[in-house]
């Protein structure tokens, strides 16, 4: 580390002021790190830090070749740099060693200029399947957002793109249909064995493994025409632009020839604004706040705070079994040795887990894919069969009522567990995960609840801080509104640091 | 010398009069009007939702109850399961 001027260390950047005051891009040995937008991302406590991003913190060892450029290419910073005692050079690289980049939701990708051309030709294969899908299922299918951006520039994917995204015109003249036609189309896909997740009521992404292993994506967005607005997920709305894009031309992408829209630069510049034509790693739209409104309201809420949970899960993979909570084993003392178990918010599965080293039968539902991935991970680690894993969105009614319907007629009744899960739920997700329970537990058992306060280390950042106090008297109302019947209720402080007060309440649903 | 009784006044006061009145007024009016257009915003979210939820309620009615014969349990819950696998 230098002593004077622009400077690299553990810590992150140390640059002129001036400087952060344009856009920069963070190459480490040539490759592009990540990029920086002015006004996010500097150190609080000392506006010339810039930081390294938290997803790259963990490979900040050894030594580097650190270049910092403005978007005119001038170097603010270009040296050599010992970062510590490390004896390798710094590699931001996946587990199979393919070489990664931050992008501007602060996640790690492998994006187009780092995948090998087999990748590229395998994934360009997949996209023209896709597209052919689509139509075949009866919807016009076209490129949008960066794969049209790359595709009209120069014919070529955006280098620091990872994923590409196709739209196609929904015939639905409702909200409520464009969903509808959106969960249909997935499901042709999953038909076909194929990986998906879905983002809102009007976007689906195909998740693609490559041949050497690293996946990649494909976004599947509704496009709607209501009057003579023009919408795209997850966040277009633009008057004016229904014209651009029926009907559908074609566009050159990469050598091979995919459809598009009618107009596709003025759709472009309707949706980008007139500096579409540059290249921008940084890029996030920023659309007005009524357009935000119209869509939360449509097509947003069942996945709220996934994917900082996502997150969450991904930098604590954990291998060994976790003691379980003292709620666990309150549970575990007042329910039969046979009866089964739903961990409800199973998170890794820490509790659920344990439940099974009895052999008991449990199943643990969660929304965040990464936490199920990991849970049925530990436990095939620890040789547990009688447990397993599931993805659950308790803010989608189709998962609500088809998990209800389905534990509704299990051969046995069963407990339902809840840990941690309510506080951090929205009103109406409370609402479905409450009906879930009446459905499960028509027959008998009981849903067994802790409430508490919810705090880091034991959730992201941003969901402690968002996570309001729940109180007991008030989730007892809802409860009850729901036809349930509180049968036993206890408070008090737990033993963590600090002490917080917890409450536990045991309820009953009558036939 | 003409005098001033209470139920007299100037021209000027009566403009004195009718912008105090107006400031107070809007004193009064705004915070309401916020308070307004807040559970205006409030009612206007809560039926966009109202979209997906009937979106998400058509689809098991249409994927699962309605083809399904509820006199057949096993048939119910073939088609719960298979709906679960497509989620």
């Amino acid at each position: 580390m230098r002593g004077r001027g622009p400077a690299v260390d553990t810590a992150g950047l140390h640059l002129p002021r001036r400087a952060l005051k344009s856009p920069l891009d963070v190459f480490v040995d040539g490759r592009r790190v990540f990029s920086y937008v002015p006004g996010t991302a500097v150190a609080k406590d000392n506006p010339r830090l810039l930081p390294w991003p938290e997803a790259i913190r963990k490979f900040v060892h050894g030594t580097a070749r650190v270049t910092v450029r403005t978007r005119a290419g001038r170097a603010v910073i270009d040296d050599e740099f010992v970062l510590d005692k490390a004896p390798t050079r710094m590699r931001v690289e996946d587990r199979l060693g393919h070489l990664q980049v931050v992008d501007k939701h602060g996640r790690l990708q492998r994006t187009f200029e780092e995948s090998g051309s087999p990748d590229t030709t395998a994934f360009l294969d997949q996209v023209e399947a896709t597209l052919a899908m689509l139509e075949g299922s009866g919807v016009h299918a076209f490129l949008t957002a960066g794969a049209l951006l790359g595709a009209v520039r120069d014919g070529h994917l955006i280098g620091h793109d990872s994923d590409v995204d196709v739209a196609y015109l929904s015939r639905a003249r409702t909200p409520a249909g464009v969903a509808l036609e959106s969960y249909r189309l997935e499901r042709r896909f999953r038909q076909e064995r194929q990986s998906t997740r879905r983002f809102s009521a009007a976007e689906f992404k195909l998740l693609l493994p490559g041949p050497s292993g690293a996946t990649t994506g494909i976004d599947v967005r509704a496009a709607w025409i209501f009057g003579d607005m023009l919408y795209v997920a997850p966040n277009v709305g633009v008057a004016g632009a229904a014209h651009t894009v029926l009907p559908l031309g074609e566009i050159s992408l990469e050598g091979r020839v995919l459809p598009a829209p009618a107009d596709a630069e003025a759709l472009l510049t309707a949706m980008y604004g007139p500096r579409w034509r540059i290249p921008d790693p940084s890029f996030t739209l920023d659309p007005p706040a009524a357009l935000t409104r119209r869509l939360d309201g449509w097509i947003r809420g069942s996945t709220s705070g996934r994917s900082g949970w996502q997150r969450w899960h991904l930098a604590r993979r954990r291998r060994r079994v976790a003691t379980a909570s003292s709620f666990a084993q309150w549970v575990a003392a007042r329910v039969d040795d046979n009866m089964p178990i739903v961990d409800v918010g199973c998170g890794a599965g820490d509790d659920a887990l344990w439940f099974a080293e009895t052999a008991r039968p449990v199943l643990g539902l969660d929304y965040a894919s990464h936490a199920v991935t990991q849970a049925r991970g530990r436990a095939a680690t620890a040789g547990l069969s009688t447990v397993s894993f599931e993805e659950c969105s308790f803010g989608d009614l189709r998962h609500v009522l088809a998990w209800g319907g389905h534990l509704a007629r299990a051969d046995t009744g069963c407990a339902l567990y809840a840990r941690q899960l309510f506080e951090l739920l929205d009103h109406e997700t409370r609402d479905n995960v409450l009906l879930l329970a009446s459905m499960a537990l028509r027959r008998g058992g009981r849903l067994y609840v802790e409430l508490g306060e919810v705090s880091e280390p034991n959730a992201p950042p941003v969901v402690a801080k968002n996570a309001r106090r729940l109180a007991p008297d008030a989730f007892a109302e809802h409860v009850t509104r729901r036809g349930g019947l509180v049968e036993h209720r206890d408070s008090a402080t737990d033993d963590s640091p600090g002490g917080t007060q917890r409450t536990r309440m045991v309820v009953r649903w009558q036939r | 010398m003409a005098t001033m009784t209470d139920m007299e006044s100037s021209p000027s006061d009566d403009k004195a009069g009718g912008r105090a009145y107006g400031w107070a007024r809007a004193l009064w009016v705004l915070p309401r009007l916020e308070r307004r257009i807040e559970d205006l915003e409030t009612a206007i979210l809560e039926l966009r939702r109202l979209e997906r939820r009937m979106a998400e309620l058509t689809d098991v009615m249409a994927e699962v109850l309605l083809p399904a014969d509820t006199r057949d349990e096993r048939e119910v819950r073939r088609l719960l399961e298979a709906y679960l696998e497509r989620l």
